[in-house]
């Protein structure tokens, strides 16, 4: 009697050089947990400040309406930051590079985004290990999909080499599993994890969020972390950093769309307010909120057939970012015990008057890693 | 062992030399007494002569043991120039992250010694062989002081990078151990002198 075969290993000869645009997603988590999140999330206490209600990160990207909002966010062209951040993307990265062209990575990204800066990895990655796995890890299978068409079909990467993964990696167990199966999947070869874009300064708590990665990287795994930096902590930059998100509509059409998809509530951009302050003196932080400024209560529908009552003056936070100095990147790097192999910062040059913000690409190491890794200055002074 | 013998040597051939000469006078202060035995002349004359040849020896054993005990000492206090050099600030685990010119080690003397011919090829020959390794060792750490400072003092120079640097100069097996260690082994083969 002959083994079955099974479905996967089928799965990979049905698929190749079949022209219909299949694509191969891993869902790690029932979705209605997801959707039961979302609706607990907007039922939180009465707020002025965007500290009740709140449609937590990932949830802004989930679906395909937020999916299609943030993809026009990113195509606008008046969306300077986001056409700076990805030239600035490149130079960064062309000085990280060196230190990982000899490790024979796989690349898992964490929150895929537009897949643009993907694309320039992965095609530098590919030419050191040529068989390696692509693993994007988003909560949204529609960004899976949306952002694995430019690495993927567009550079020509093999589609049997990617593992796209629907997963919502800031909770603590769904991060370590996707380190554990990631573990199995490649055995003792080394991972580089990514998480660009200022991702993780979407999250309420960022330090925990990069601890739990920080938690799931072995030895010889690195994370790429792209940040948005502040040389300047006052409240006037707080101001000019909210008003940064404030100058594209295409940016306010996306923050309000999960809000827009997910519930019954008409949105009016005039009720969208950005809220810059100052975090714990060493980080800026950009709250996004929807507030009702009418004179009556509103009431919001939810994806349960509920109710929500929204009094005067309450708030819901679309969207949270922030703006990091270079003491709180490592007061938080110190805390998640990573060591940073490399780290490039520089500023915005898209306007004529100095402006104290910046992207810094930061390549850290789990501490006690730092013994294996491999620098031009061992070279010099080995033996 | 070489060492002792060579003092040896040199007594012995001052001893002889200043006993013949001693003896020559002797000789010549019996003659003037007693003047009629015509054999004193040759014998005074013959003392003399090998007395005077001696003397040469003397002469030359003595300089060369002066100059070799001068460039000796100028080795030793070089060496120990170079362990104050290795223990700089700059050079300290403790030091900041920060750029900065580095203290170069030095080898003039040991160049000199090499080159001068006052330590001998068989009775020096093991501390000839280091000092040759310690000369080779030298000019490897400066080299890579020079590429570190290259390096560092580069425009787009980072922090990380710096700290790199100062991790890979303490390294339990850095090219600067290695320095010390050799130094450190170098310093009681040099005889006191």
């Amino acid at each position: 009697m002959t083994e079955p075969v099974h479905v996967i290993r089928r799965l990979e000869k049905a698929l190749t050089d079949h022209d219909f645009t299949w694509s191969l997603v891993l869902t790690g988590e029932d979705q209605t947990d997801k959707l039961a999140t979302l609706t607990a999330d907007l039922r939180g206490p009465v707020s002025t400040t965007g500290d009740g209600k709140q449609i937590t990160s990932g949830f802004s990207y989930w679906g395909i309406g937020p999916t299609i909002a943030w993809a026009n966010a990113t195509s606008d062209p008046f969306y300077l930051v986001m056409k700076a951040g990805t030239e600035s993307f490149l130079r960064h990265w062309r000085k990280v590079r060196p230190h990982l062209d000899k490790g024979g990575y796989h690349f898992v990204s964490l929150g895929i985004g537009t897949g643009v800066k993907d694309r320039t990895i992965l095609e530098d990655l590919r030419r050191s290990n040529p068989n390696m796995f692509y693993v994007p890890v988003d909560m949204s299978s529609e960004m899976l999909r949306l952002g694995t068409v430019e690495p993927v079909r567009s550079a020509r990467f093999p589609i049997e080499q990617v593992l796209p993964v629907q997963l919502d990696f800031s909770l603590a167990h769904n991060m370590k599993e996707l380190g554990q199966m990631l573990g199995r999947l490649v055995d003792d070869e080394p991972l580089l994890y990514t998480l660009t874009g200022n991702t993780l300064a979407n999250f309420e708590d960022d330090e925990d969020l990069l601890r739990l990665i920080a938690q799931a990287l072995r030895p010889q795994d690195r994370l790429l972390l792209e940040v948005a930096s502040t040389t300047r902590l006052d409240q006037a930059s707080a101001d000019a950093a909210a008003d940064e998100y404030h100058q594209t509509r295409a940016f306010a059409e996306f923050v309000t769309s999960a809000l827009r998809y997910n519930t019954d509530l008409k949105i009016e951009n005039e009720r969208v307010k950005f809220v810059g302050e100052i975090e714990d003196d060493d980080a800026l932080l950009v709250k996004i909120l929807w507030q009702n400024d009418t004179d009556a209560e509103i009431r919001m529908g939810l994806p349960d057939h509920t109710e929500v009552p929204l009094p005067v003056g309450d708030t819901i936070r679309l969207y949270t970012t922030r703006k990091y100095s270079t003491a709180r990147l490592k007061r938080l790097t110190t805390a998640c015990k990573l060591t940073p192999v490399e780290a490039i910062q520089s500023q915005f040059r898209y306007q004529r008057r100095p402006n104290p913000f910046g992207l810094e690409l930061l390549l850290l190491a789990p501490e006690g890693a730092e013994e294996a890794d491999h620098t031009l200055a061992d070279d010099i002074w080995a033996r | 062992m070489r060492s002792r013998w060579a003092a040896s040597r040199r007594t012995i051939v001052t001893v002889v030399s200043y006993g013949l000469l001693g003896l020559a006078f002797v000789l010549g202060v019996i003659w003037f007494f007693w003047p009629e035995n015509s054999r004193w002349e040759p014998a005074v004359n013959s003392l003399t002569l090998v007395a005077g040849l001696a003397g040469i020896f003397v002469e030359r054993l003595t300089a060369e043991a002066e100059r070799r005990t001068e460039v000796l000492r100028a080795v030793a206090r070089e060496l120990q120039e170079n362990t104050r050099l290795l223990d700089d600030d700059r050079f300290s685990p403790q030091a900041p992250n920060t750029r900065q010119v580095y203290p170069r080690l030095v080898v003039s003397a040991v160049d000199s010694a090499l080159g001068s011919g006052a330590i001998g090829l068989h009775r020096d020959a093991e501390l000839v062989s280091m000092l040759h390794r310690w000369r080779d060792t030298v000019h490897l750490f400066n080299r890579r002081l020079d590429l570190t400072e290259i390096s560092t003092f580069s425009a787009s120079a980072s922090a990380v990078e710096l700290a790199a640097f100062h991790r890979a100069l303490h390294r339990p097996d850095s090219f600067f151990a290695v320095t010390r260690k050799q130094l450190t082994d170098l310093i009681p083969k040099v005889p006191q002198v």
